[in-house]
């Protein structure tokens, strides 16, 4: 009985015996584990939950509202929420475990100062309530989210990031220290580790109680204003609670307005729905799955057809050596595992030339590739888990066999005596 | 000569059948990154109707009156927008600044934020923007006429009152652009339930959002004149103007930005008024389309993905091939081909692969072209051209990454000593 | 008809030098049927090579048909080869992805202005000439070896060249299938006129032919 042993033994001889053949389905390996790859860890940055963005499974997005005419129903405004509207109708959910509102100016940064004017730097700033810190999970590095009472008086406290936390006062232990944010003093109440840009919704340099900053203002009987609105899912209730529930809240709020009246659209959006359809996801997710599989399909079967080409030109060599074989006894399925495992080894090594290789590449052309991605934060390891290496492990296996079965069920095919005497 | 070969492959062709394959798909898979690929570039080269080069966004930031830095004493903290208006002239006099002017709120190119207007008459209902700015807008941003001419019409028409309004208002009521000159329109503002009368006094240039969106129904209006701004507080420096510089090319250069922003910060600190940022207009043209560009640079690295597999399977292929056939190639030497018909011979084998599944390529592109998965766009883009580009330009490529993958086993081929070859087995 | 004068052949590699050919003069006049003899590994298929064009002899020349060769370059060596000479192997070398015709056709592929149906007639015409029209549309693997050899034939005159090589026509042949293709072979020397060399380990057919060299370690020993 030949052993496991000795197929890679020999498997290990004839990829040295075909130097271009092994190079060829090496490379080829690579390249398509490599592209996968880099797919699934963008997708994995993108979608799965990781500090602070925790429950993004649960987590529901109304970024907008559109504001018609009550009589006819012209279009009057596109533009964020109100607080009356958030205060009216998104507050109180019930099928909601926290609901926060954020005010996020993505054009201009602001300008933070250290009290003594020597330190500035421009920062990104989100402006939002206590329920901000239920709803996502921040590592603080020292003291606390703003209190309810802070937020509540609109007190201006303000936590901080740590690299902002270095670049105003050189250190992270600034807890009641004070800076000025466009010229007004903040309180320091707490410092979090840096945030990366993949969480999107939590991302900024400062937080700052919405009641200190200057969004407060609001238009089109309030349901127009510069929120946003986030609902982490209460457990025991789904999305079709919340949806019922929201509207149910938004046509009492409408009832008592006079001219106008507010209509979320296909709102709220999921995280993934949200992910994939940018700002109008009016896609369905199961037809962007369906795009991910044909492409990832693709991605897999041409390196296949090509790795199957070379495999077969190198069975076909070989064919005395397999009719040899079943002469002293080998069955089919026997010669036919043997030209799989074969053909693991290289997969295997394809695999993990391919795992370093995307890496490289992200590391490397991340700034070229996904400048919006991965240009401004670093990928953290965090993000990218046991998950991966299973993943890489699973593709390699898939592509092994979408390349070796052909060539290994034609290498058992000839009759023992032919193949003997060719 | 081709009619041998052909008959050779196709005698061959189980031996053909996995590159073959291999070649549709990626045929396919090119033809249609092909035309999303010239779908965007058509996109992205259509005018835009304004121009950015040297033209930076100037942020200007109020003190809040609870702030410890708040000036009560200063002079114009009653009537703020003066100190604005002196801000305006200091920039408009500094030597390195060809042009300053000012928008209200709700229009800033590349940035959306809107006020909704529709236009209507004539049975057509069109949905668009009102866009209120000062007759240097149109300086700033060296917006054309829709004849072509400079921004001095269009300047001249909003200080008479008139409006201005875009190409394809224009050319949707009047058929043509310049008919519409001197034209009455109905408009809806956004926010009023009644429409209003307009003068049209000049149309300007189709103008869009950014390189890859459509053309809108616009049209501008005179934000009022200084008397006029002068009656609103400060406040709505916040959020309500925008100002623009357009910087004279010999001083837009990293280093001198550099210093003409220190120099304003302090020239610009008047009353309670700061300056916050100059940022080029280029950083939120950067931002709008980076999704855009990081789509198409998908879109590169998988088709070049696809061409290195390709390169990959053709190198394979015939390198075996041409191993397996060292005693045909002899033979053929010795009945008279010459090496360099032998070499030929070979990379035309490569071709004759790709001629072979052209026609199943674009029979599945034209599948998918009913089937309505193409690029969708805005462009009005002949089908015609879009085929024949993609086609072109897939098959171009294809063809030489093919002839690349066999130049290497054909030329080893082609050095091969006939004797040599005739006598492997 | 070929003039051999003396011939050297070195094959040299980093270590050994082996001499494969030694001060042969030879000359085969028009209308010779000549055979080579000699024991495996004496120079005789080199010497078949170095007449057919193939390979370039170290020192010496070779003139044939009035052309002196040293000189040609790989394109008019060519053209030469497929203009004046025909050659049939041990080993058939027949393209096995081809069919008879195709492989009958292929010299006449290679020179400029043939049409296609003058190949195809031409190659119908040798075929016939050889007995083998039933099996024109056959492929190689689907035929005997003396068909194969025939097929082989078939190919080497249908460019009418004046000379015939043939390295051991009969080798991979049973006696039967030898005697025909001898037969052939006599028939294209006496009826057509061609000059045919011929290298052979069978002293019967070498006996047949109108001359006899014999070769031993790279000599010619008379």
């Amino acid at each position: 009985m030949p052993s496991i042993n000795s197929y890679i033994k020999q498997s290990w001889r004839l990829l040295r015996q075909n130097r271009l053949a092994a190079l060829l389905s090496i490379l080829g390996t690579a390249l398509a584990i490599c592209m996968i790859m880099v797919f699934v860890i963008l997708f994995i940055a993108n979608t799965a939950a990781f500090k602070p963005e925790s429950h993004r499974a649960d987590t529901y997005y109304v970024t907008y509202v559109k504001t018609e005419g009550k009589a006819d129903g012209r279009r009057i405004a596109m533009t964020g929420l109100g607080l009356p509207f958030i205060k009216e109708c998104f507050y109180p959910l019930q099928s909601a475990e926290a609901v926060t509102a954020v005010v996020r100016d993505i054009w201009q940064k602001q300008i933070l100062l250290s009290m003594d004017g020597r330190n500035t730097v421009t920062a990104s700033i989100l402006e939002t309530d206590t329920a901000f810190w239920h709803v996502y999970n921040f590592d603080f590095v020292a003291g606390n989210p703003f209190s309810k009472a802070t937020f509540e008086s609109g007190l201006h406290e303000a936590v901080i990031s740590e690299k902002m936390a270095r670049s105003i006062f050189g250190t992270e232990q600034v807890v009641g220290k004070e800076l000025k944010i466009n010229f007004q003093v903040y309180r320091v109440c707490g410092v979090v580790k840096d945030v990366s840009r993949f969480a999107d919704k939590a991302w900024a340099d400062v937080w700052i109680p919405y009641t200190a900053g200057t969004h407060l203002f609001y238009n089109m009987e309030g349901i127009g204003g510069s929120f946003e609105c986030y609902m982490l899912l209460k457990k025991g209730h789904n999305r079709e609670d919340l949806q019922q529930e929201l509207l149910k809240r938004i046509d009492n709020f409408n009832a008592g307005l006079s001219d106008v009246r507010a209509n979320i659209l296909h709102q709220p959006f999921s995280h993934l729905e949200k992910w994939m359809g940018g700002e109008n996801s009016e896609v369905s997710v199961g037809k962007v799955f369906l795009r991910f599989g044909v492409i990832a399909f693709i991605i897999l079967l041409v390196p296949a057809l090509n790795i199957s080409g070379i495999i077969l030109a190198w069975t076909r060599k070989r064919i005395p050596e397999f009719a040899l074989r079943q002469a002293y006894g080998a069955t089919r399925q026997r010669i036919m595992s043997q030209v799989l495992l074969e053909n693991l080894l290289v997969t295997l090594i394809g695999g993990l030339l391919g795992f370093i290789l995307s890496y490289l590449a992200l590391a490397c052309m991340g700034d070229w590739l996904m400048i919006t991605s991965l240009g401004q934060e670093q990928l953290s390891l965090q993000m990218v888990n046991g998950w991966v290496f299973i993943a890489v492990f699973i593709l390699c296996l898939l592509l092994n066999l979408l390349s070796a079965v052909f060539p290994a069920w034609k290498a058992t095919r000839q009759q023992i005596s032919e193949a003997l005497n060719s | 000569m081709i009619a041998s070969m052909i008959r050779q492959m196709w005698n061959e062709r189980k031996a053909n059948v996995l590159i073959l394959l291999e070649l549709l798909v990626v045929f396919s898979c090119l033809l249609y990154a092909a035309d999303y690929l010239y779908v965007k570039y058509k996109e992205y080269k259509q005018p835009l109707g304004f121009d950015i080069s040297h033209v930076y966004k100037v942020w200007l930031g109020v003190v809040p009156e609870t702030s410890a830095d708040y000036d009560t004493t200063a002079v114009h903290t009653t009537n703020g927008m003066d100190d604005f208006f002196t801000i305006v002239d200091r920039l408009e006099k500094d030597s390195r600044v060809e042009t300053v002017g000012y928008t209200s709120g709700n229009h800033f190119h590349y940035m959306y934020f809107n006020r909704f207007a529709t236009f209507h008459g004539k049975g057509l209902k069109r949905y668009g923007y009102v866009r209120d700015v000062d007759p240097s807008y149109f300086r700033v941003f060296k917006v054309k006429t829709a004849d072509g001419q400079s921004w001095e019409k269009l300047e001249k028409t909003l200080e008479n009152n008139g409006i201005v309004v875009t190409s394809s208002v224009a050319k949707a009521y009047y058929g043509s652009p310049v008919e519409g000159r001197g034209k009455d329109i109905w408009i809806t503002n956004q926010g009023d339930a009644d429409s209003i009368v307009y003068h049209i006094g000049e149309v300007c240039e189709p103008q869009r959002y950014q390189e890859f969106s459509s053309y809108d129904y616009a049209y501008y209006r005179n934000l009022g004149g200084r008397d006029e701004l002068k009656k609103y507080g400060i406040e709505i420096l916040s959020g309500n103007i925008n100002l623009f510089v357009r910087m004279k090319p010999s001083a837009d250069k990293p280093e001198l930005m550099q210093q003409f922003r220190k120099d304003m910060e302090q020239q610009l600190r008047l009353g309670n008024i700061y300056l916050s940022d100059v940022t080029p207009m280029s950083y939120y043209r950067e931002e709008v389309l980076r999704s855009a560009l990081d789509n198409i640079r998908l879109y590169v690295v998988g088709v070049c993905f696809l061409l290195f597999n390709v390169l990959l399977g053709v190198v394979g292929t015939f390198w075996f091939r041409a191993r397996q056939r060292i005693p045909e190639i002899g033979l053929r030497m010795a009945v008279g081909a010459s090496r360099s018909v032998i070499f030929i011979q070979l990379i035309g084998e490569g071709l004759m692969l790709l001629a072979v599944v052209t026609l199943p390529a674009l029979l599945i592109y034209a599948n998918l072209a009913q089937l309505d998965v193409l690029t969708a766009t805005s462009m009005d883009l002949s089908m015609v051209d879009r085929l024949v580009y993609s086609f072109l330009m897939a098959f171009l490529t294809l063809a030489m990454m093919i002839v690349a993958g066999i130049v290497f086993p054909a030329k080893q081929a082609a050095r091969l000593n006939p004797t040599e070859a005739l006598k492997d087995e | 008809m070929i003039t051999l004068t003396n011939l050297e052949k070195v094959y040299r590699t980093k270590e050994i030098e082996t001499v494969a050919l030694e001060n042969v003069n030879l000359t085969v006049d028009k209308g010779e049927f000549l055979s080579i003899m000699g024991p495996s590994g004496c120079g005789k298929s080199t010497l078949l090579n170095i007449m057919g064009l193939l390979d370039q002899p170290t020192r010496g020349t070779v003139e044939i048909a009035g052309v002196q060769t040293a000189s040609m370059d790989d394109k008019q060596l060519a053209a030469f080869r497929n203009k004046t000479l025909g050659f049939v192997f041990q080993s058939f070398h027949l393209i096995n992805s081809l069919n008879v015709l195709d492989n009958v056709e292929l010299p006449l592929l290679y020179r400029p202005h043939v049409s296609a149906k003058e190949r195809r007639e031409a190659a119908i015409a040798v075929l016939e000439k050889v007995g083998l029209s039933h099996r024109m549309r056959h492929f190689p693997t689907q035929l005997s070896g003396g068909q194969c050899q025939r097929v082989a034939i078939a190919r080497a005159i249908i460019g009418n060249p004046e000379i015939i090589l043939a390295d051991e026509p009969t080798g991979n042949l049973d006696s039967k299938m030898g005697a025909e293709v001898m037969e052939i072979l006599h028939k294209l020397n006496q009826e057509d006129g061609r000059t045919i060399v011929m290298v052979t380990h069978n002293e019967n057919q070498a006996k047949q032919t109108s001359r006899i060299v014999h070769f031993f370690d790279g000599r010619q020993i008379q």
